[in-house]
């Protein structure tokens, strides 16, 4: 998908604009829910081991599995060690999301990780997905990614 | 039916008009309840039953108005046989713990496969109390109660209580409580409606049905939420003691001791939630003038046009086909997730539920699923409703299947 070619390149805050006026021009909110849903068919499922592996982030309805290591030292150009991220979920439309989250925190160095704020999710009608209570899950997800990140880029 | 009496079906949700159908998590109130609450607050609003005021007598006399209106709508024999509560968990844990000093070690509690957790935790959690056994009665392959396997359990001769959903909240299984009763009394148990689901569309007659004790929810018969009803058999709510002390419930308190007020007060401790009794006593009101059985099929009349639509629908599979369904059906599609059909529904602006419906030992237990998707529909509905709904559903499952990897 186009937006997640233009997103490879640019800072955290950038990428997130791009993603929130992405939505933006999607109309009206089945219509982006539909994109996220679409999306989703991108991430590469997890296998049995791989889950296993995983830290699971489980909320009420949809499971959540997150696995982080660093990036083969060949792909940091600048010998920085860098994040790569796996994400999983049994549900299409938080596995749309995660896609987007994967691709904001993918390849950036844990000094990035830890000053990012994830804004994508609020800033948009996809806070409708998440009710007071899921949004809590979300954050969830956003606080695993970054302790994970730190265990994986520190050692 | 009556769509007029409820403003919030006019809602516009994600810019287009609300289709509600949850009513078995909870219903929309009529006009009629909500000038009901909104008078008394405007006229009549006092705190009950020991005030010698004119508000406090006009409150006092609309919330045992209410007591009454209940017990009609029950066919209950007294009036004292009407316990309010704050719903139908409320009522079933007051009486796990009513009922307590009878269970010990060599008691059998049992209950179904079909069962609310509130139907089914205090039962459970009572048992692990006392040392009294919990037994779970199976199901038929169709959904139904297995009455061989409950008949060889009360023929034991130990049960000392059959507690039973009259209406399954997952599969809408109805339950032959008559017979279940007699069965029970036959065999020295005790017995015990759930009546949350049934309340509003299915004949539900204590006396008719010889239940000991029967509890359900206002806000399932289009009354607030926050008020419900333990009803039990006046011989039997006099032997037990009462599990709550505080105002209104005693009669004389010294240091040496307290004795108690009668029946139903005995067992209504603390301020109740009077105006909820009385918009309960409203709602009841309202139901009656429509009409039971005018309700009552009306609600078959579109839960059976559910059912013949979905059927329609490619690789959906509706659980269970229990001999008589009433008030809802659930559904699972094949790698669907529950939460993407009733999330994309929801951005068409109908109203669907998702999840386990508090249901986790039939789902996980019996059919081996964790979530599904639940259509309720009441008299207020329409089958235009129901034809979108329908629409729309197999358009999202079409959608979400070609995203599945």
């Amino acid at each position: 998908m186009q937006l997640l070619d233009d997103l490879s390149g640019l800072s955290f805050d950038e990428a997130q604009d791009a993603i929130v006026r992405e939505f933006e021009s999607l109309g009206d909110v089945f219509g982006q829910y539909t994109y996220l849903v679409e999306i989703s068919a991108l991430l590469p499922a997890f296998t049995d081991e791989e889950k296993e592996r995983a830290t699971l982030v489980d909320k009420c309805q949809s499971q959540v599995w997150i696995h982080a290591e660093p990036l083969p030292a060949s792909e940091s150009a600048d010998g920085q060690p860098r994040l790569s991220l796996g994400v999983e979920s049994d549900t299409l439309i938080v596995r749309g999301v995660l896609l987007l989250m994967q691709a904001l925190f993918q390849g950036r160095t844990l000094q990035e990780v830890e000053a990012a704020k994830v804004t994508f999710v609020d800033r948009t009608d996809l806070k409708d997905a998440f009710s007071d209570e899921r949004l809590n899950g979300f954050l969830a997800i956003e606080r695993t990614i970054k302790s994970l990140a730190r265990t994986a880029l520190e050692g | 039916m009556r769509r007029e009496d409820f403003p919030i079906l006019k809602e516009q949700v994600n810019g287009r008009q609300l289709v509600y159908l949850d009513n078995a998590a909870t219903t929309q109130l009529p006009l009629q309840v909500i000038d009901a609450m909104r008078d008394h607050y405007l006229h009549d609003n006092a705190n009950v039953h020991r005030g010698i005021h004119t508000l406090s007598e006009r409150s006092t006399r609309n919330f045992e108005g209410a007591r009454k209106t209940v017990q009609r709508y029950l066919n209950a024999r007294r009036p004292e046989e009407i316990v309010f509560t704050s719903g139908t968990t409320d009522s079933l844990n007051t009486l796990a713990r009513l009922l307590e000093p009878l269970m010990g070690e060599g008691n059998v509690i049992a209950v179904t496969a079909l069962e609310h957790h509130a139907n089914y935790v205090p039962w459970q959690q009572l048992c692990l109390r006392t040392g009294a056994m919990f037994e779970v009665i199976d199901l038929t392959p169709e959904g139904d109660v297995d009455l061989v396997r409950l008949n060889s359990l009360l023929e034991a001769g130990n049960v000392k209580l059959f507690s039973c959903a009259h209406v399954s909240n997952v599969l809408g299984t109805v339950s032959p409580v008559a017979e279940m009763a007699r069965i029970c009394h036959e065999a020295g148990a005790l017995f015990c409606v759930d009546a949350a689901q049934s309340i509003r569309h299915e004949s539900v007659d204590v006396q008719a049905i010889d239940c000991d004790f029967l509890a359900f929810s206002g806000h399932k018969t289009c009354a607030p939420t926050g008020i419900g009803v333990l009803y039990g058999r006046k011989e039997t709510l006099e032997t037990l003691r009462p599990v709550n002390f505080g105002g209104e419930m005693v009669d004389k308190v010294a240091q040496e001791g307290t004795t108690f007020e009668e029946l139903p007060l005995r067992l209504e401790a603390g301020t109740p939630n009077y105006p909820g009794a009385i918009a309960l006593g409203a709602a009841l009101s309202y139901l009656e003038e429509i009409g039971r059985n005018d309700i009552a099929q009306r609600e078959y009349q579109l839960l059976k046009y559910v059912e013949d639509g979905i059927s329609r629908i490619p690789n959906l599979h509706v659980l269970g086909n229990p001999a008589k369904r009433a008030g809802c059906l659930s559904f699972t599609g094949e790698g669907l997730h529950p939460f993407d059909i009733a999330m994309l529904m929801d951005k068409r602006g109908i109203a669907l539920r998702s999840g386990n419906q508090c249901a986790q030992p039939l789902l996980h237990g019996v059919y081996g699923i964790k979530n599904i998707t639940r259509i309720s529909p009441a008299f207020y509905n329409t089958e235009e409703e129901i034809d979108t709904c329908l629409e729309t559903l197999e358009m999202v499952c079409a959608l979400l299947r070609k995203a599945l990897r």
